[in-house]
């Protein structure tokens, strides 16, 4: 098996390739057993990840394109009321998705542990990216009912930390606009 | 406020286990007995740790008969220092978060059996 390792760990990038080695030969003193199979398991999806890794990319690229088309499908034409408060929604909208992941770890720290935080994180954007489209088509006709659930902007700025948004203090009597630009 | 956490919980735990006895070199499945991690999680993290020269590895110099050569891992100076700090603020968020929830609740809290701390283990914290 440790042939193995190295077999495979071509891989991998040079500076990587002693791990996979490493993961392989401390298998010897695992127990035989369903133990030495799950540490075997956790070296091959080691190598999945390095190998295939750039998550921060894959996820990047992943983001941008979803960003994309909803930006496209939801760009305003000229000939559009209010087409360039509009625009200037969408792209905001994009770029805030895109700055407060980076901010939310620099200030908050690394997403919270555990599938339910990833999935609000993830759930959250691919809401928001599927908002912005869905807008553009409800837009042109008005909200007459005023909404009085928690504000989307809250709950995208609580999205990247993981952790569920507080019902933000609004004045009483005031109606939220419906628009987000 | 606290400052924000550098590591994750994961990674913690993993330089509280190297931390016991940092002038020693260790090796991945004594690690992960000491974290309860799996190979898949302890590697990336001491890959990163390396990475940021916190954490040095090397190759043993003479394996058992019939073995292949172990890869070793301690922490750097650096990282003895960066691992003390972390663990100190993770000791001290935990006791923040915890004195919050009492004061939060107002009532006090079930007493709970303590039980012997693990080697590795991180006050507050479950790896």
């Amino acid at each position: 098996m440790a042939t193995a390792g190295r077999a495979v760990a071509w891989l991998l990038p040079a500076g990587r390739r002693d791990w996979i080695v490493a993961v392989w030969a401390e298998a010897h003193d695992v127990p035989p057993g369903l133990e030495r199979l799950a540490w075997r398991a956790g070296g091959v999806w080691m190598l999945a990840r390095e190998a295939l890794m750039p998550r921060r990319v894959v996820r990047a690229a992943l983001f941008a394109v979803a960003a994309a088309v909803a930006a496209w499908t939801a760009w305003p034409d000229s000939s559009v009321l209010h087409a360039a408060a509009d625009r200037f929604g969408v792209i905001a909208t994009v770029l805030l998705l895109a700055g407060l992941p980076l901010l939310a770890r620099r200030f908050i720290g690394p997403v919270g542990d555990g599938w339910a935080a990833r999935f609000l994180r993830v759930g959250g954007y691919a809401s928001i990216l599927a908002l912005i489209p869905a807008r553009a088509v409800v837009g042109p006709y008005p909200l007459t009912v005023p909404q009085r659930g928690p504000d989307l902007r809250v709950f995208v700025a609580s999205v990247p930390t993981g952790c569920p948004a507080r019902r933000p203090a609004v004045p009483p009597g005031r109606a939220r606009s419906s628009s987000w630009s | 406020m606290t400052s924000r956490p550098e590591f994750s919980a994961q990674t913690l735990s993993v330089l509280a286990a190297l931390c016991d006895q940092p002038s020693q070199w260790q090796h991945g499945y004594a690690l992960a007995r000491q974290t309860g991690l799996k190979s898949g999680t302890l590697y990336p993290i001491l890959i990163r740790l390396a990475d940021r020269g916190l954490v040095e590895a090397c190759w043993q110099d003479e394996p058992a008969p019939g073995r292949p050569r172990r890869h070793l891992y301690r922490l750097t100076s650096a990282g003895l220092a960066s691992a003390t700090g972390a663990l100190a603020s993770a000791a001290e968020r935990a006791a923040e978060q915890e004195a919050a929830a009492r004061a939060g609740t107002g009532k006090p809290r079930a007493r709970v059996r303590p039980r012997p701390a693990a080697p590795g283990t991180v006050a507050g914290m479950t790896s």
